[in-house]
């Protein structure tokens, strides 16, 4: 079996952190369906999932026939009261029919398609690590974009930001593997795009949705950081006071960072892995301090009417 | 693995179970307007379904002997297109007429209670657990067409446009069912229409959601919807003060059930039809479905995936001999 995944994380649109019945009233996207929520390590709250019926293409690589007839279910989660994410999923499952079946058939399985043709679940892989697809084929980062704007246009949000910050999208894969451990790959497509393929063993297929969705959080929290340390640096050599990005970095952000920390523990090798390399934590580490240091350094020079002397710490 | 653990309340989300029948029978249903047009109307359906109610007994004691069988039986009117009657004369009628007819009545089920139950909105729970089905080549870029209150069970057809000035000509293609055998039997449902005021449901579509309560599937925020509740005075002046689903018997077997079973005039085959095709665009909560399906399983009772394999119909002669 192979699930096909894709995140898109964004900075809620509101000028500060919403509180946690709010979260729960943004996140009511189906009436009688109650959004589910953790407070520790994080406050992490998920609304239910919006199930789509389709019936397309899946890209491939090599181009073979493959069809997809199901449902994708999405789903929008906010983390922290700042940072939300939508997320849409379908697990692909093979058959050997060759006709589409009465709707009942799909509609009770929700986030599931059925494959028809020749490709095999490697192909389909590699179709979506493809920087383009074919325009007909699957396309779960609409169904992620519509539900992350259904959001940000909800009513409980005062659509004010404290900081400027760009979605990323993380495309993902999951294959079920028969070898014991866990194994995941990352590449960045670029400034917003990334793809993540993971292997994992049958067990645990079910868990790799929320380290999908962990990966793609802190992803765009490194990301979002280390786009504030280049602008605080162009502030600080044209002379002009950075504290209007400094301090909503320091307060929105730096919080949020705890990688797995909401994953299950038969994962975390994998976080350890991205540690190793490209190392995440070193450089979200550094750079919090960095911004920690701009903040103290200009607490030191207020008053002399001098801007904090410049210069980020390593490379 | 380590030794400590952590759980948080909030973490688990609770889903209210019901009690459950085996089979709740559905033994008639009419509208106000017809008992009240008609003094024999609701004497002569109960004559008709007075049979088969007790065949429908029997089928399942043939089918399994070994069950001490809990069977409920209710009744669905229609008040949700004749509010402004007045309960005391409709039901007088209806409840004697029944009685005549040995036809036991354990609930009545008011279709205004499927629109709305106790302040919650069943209908807009129920669309909303929708999912239409997909016309081929739908891999989500365009937002799913706009929500026109329909659903068919296939792909509609295309209309015949001869090639006007700059665009392209379109042949006419026939409607398509999927899963068809052979030839389509295609079927486009209203489910609704706004009026500039409100939404009107549809009685197909208020049907469903009354299946959806008595297959015991539907909650709301994981409470039970709908809960049947005794009324022990004299009939109220209007409808919307009765509970949705009224107990009419202390000692009534539940009113949800692993399965059901209507008799139902031959006039409601249409209706049917279109529950049917309602039924199969429902995606109900996991949990909720999944609890049902293990309380069966307990209790050693066979339960079809698809709900409306669940359902049995008996369709009694619309006009009398």
């Amino acid at each position: 079996m192979v699930i096909l995944g894709e995140v898109r994380t964004g900075l809620l649109h509101n000028s500060g952190p919403l509180p946690r019945q709010a979260v729960a009233d943004l996140l009511a996207l189906r009436p009688g369906s109650r959004t589910s929520s953790v407070d520790r390590p994080v406050a992490r709250t998920t609304s239910p999932d919006l199930v789509s019926g389709v019936d397309c293409a899946l890209a491939t690589e090599p181009p073979r026939r493959a069809r997809a007839i199901g449902t994708v279910a999405t789903r929008a989660v906010v983390v922290g009261g700042v940072v939300v994410q939508s997320s849409a999923r379908t697990a692909l499952r093979w058959v050997t029919d060759r006709e589409r079946r009465s709707w009942s058939h799909y509609a009770h399985r929700r986030g599931e398609v059925d494959v028809l043709g020749a490709a095999e679940p490697a192909d389909v892989v590699r179709g979506g690590q493809r920087s383009e697809s074919p325009r007909e084929s699957l396309d779960l980062g609409s169904f992620s974009q519509r539900v992350l704007t259904l959001v940000q246009g909800r009513p409980q949000l005062d659509r004010r930001t404290a900081l400027r910050t760009w979605p990323t999208r993380l495309r993902w894969s999951v294959t079920v593997g028969r070898q014991a451990c866990p194994t995941a790959h990352l590449h960045v497509d670029s400034d917003m795009r990334r793809t993540a393929d993971l292997v994992v063993p049958p067990e645990l297929v079910g868990e790799a949705l929320r380290f999908c969705e962990d990966l793609a959080l802190h992803d765009w929290l490194y990301t979002a950081l280390d786009n504030v340390v280049e602008r605080v640096e162009r502030d600080l050599a044209a002379g002009v006071d950075p504290i209007g990005l400094l301090r909503p970095a320091l307060t929105l952000l730096v919080r949020l960072w705890m990688p797995g920390a909401t994953v299950h523990p038969a994962l975390w090798p994998l976080w350890e892995g991205f540690e190793e390399s490209p190392g995440f934590s070193r450089t979200w580490t550094r750079n919090v301090a960095w911004v920690r240091d701009q903040v103290a350094l200009r607490a030191v020079t207020a008053g002399r009417g001098t801007p904090p002397p410049s210069g980020r710490a390593g490379g | 693995m380590s030794a400590s653990g952590y759980s948080e309340r909030v973490a688990e989300r609770r889903v209210a179970q019901v009690p459950l029948a085996h089979l709740s029978v559905e033994v008639g249903r009419l509208g106000v307007a017809e008992i009240l047009a008609d003094e024999g109307a609701a004497r002569a359906l109960f004559r008709r379904v007075a049979p088969w109610s007790d065949a429908v007994r029997a089928s399942l004691a043939a089918e399994r002997p070994d069950l001490r069988p809990r069977l409920s039986t209710c009744f669905l009117i229609d008040d949700y297109h004749c509010p402004d009657s007045r309960p005391q004369e409709v039901l007088d009628r209806l409840l004697s007429a029944a009685g005549e007819f040995d036809v036991r009545i354990d609930y009545l089920t008011r279709e205004a209670g499927c629109h709305e139950a106790d302040g919650v909105p069943l209908a807009e729970v129920v669309a909303a657990m929708l999912v239409p089905e997909p016309p081929v080549g739908t891999n989500g870029s365009r937002p799913p067409t706009h929500d026109t209150g329909w659903l068919c069970n296939g792909e509609r057809s295309t209309p015949d446009r001869a090639g006007q000035a700059m665009t392209p000509a379109h042949r006419w293609s026939p409607p398509v069912e999927f899963g068809r055998r052979g030839h389509s039997v295609f079927l486009d449902v209203e489910l609704w229409r706004d009026d500039p005021s409100s939404r009107r449901w549809s009685a197909a579509f208020l049907a469903a959601v009354a299946q959806l309560t008595r297959l015991g599937v539907l909650r709301h925020e994981g409470d039970p919807v709908a809960v049947p509740r005794a009324w022990p005075d004299t009939w109220p002046a209007r409808w919307e003060d009765l509970p949705a689903v009224v107990r009419l018997r202390a000692d009534a077997s539940p009113y949800t059930a692993y399965r059901t079973a209507s008799i139902l005039p031959a006039s409601r085959v249409g209706v049917e039809h279109a529950v049917d095709v309602i039924l199969d665009h429902l995606v109900p909560e996991e949990e909720v479905a999944g609890l049902v399906v293990e309380r069966a399983r307990a209790e050693g009772v066979a339960l079809p995936d698809r709900l409306r394999d669940r359902h049995t119909r008996v369709f009694v002669d619309g006009t009398p001999w």
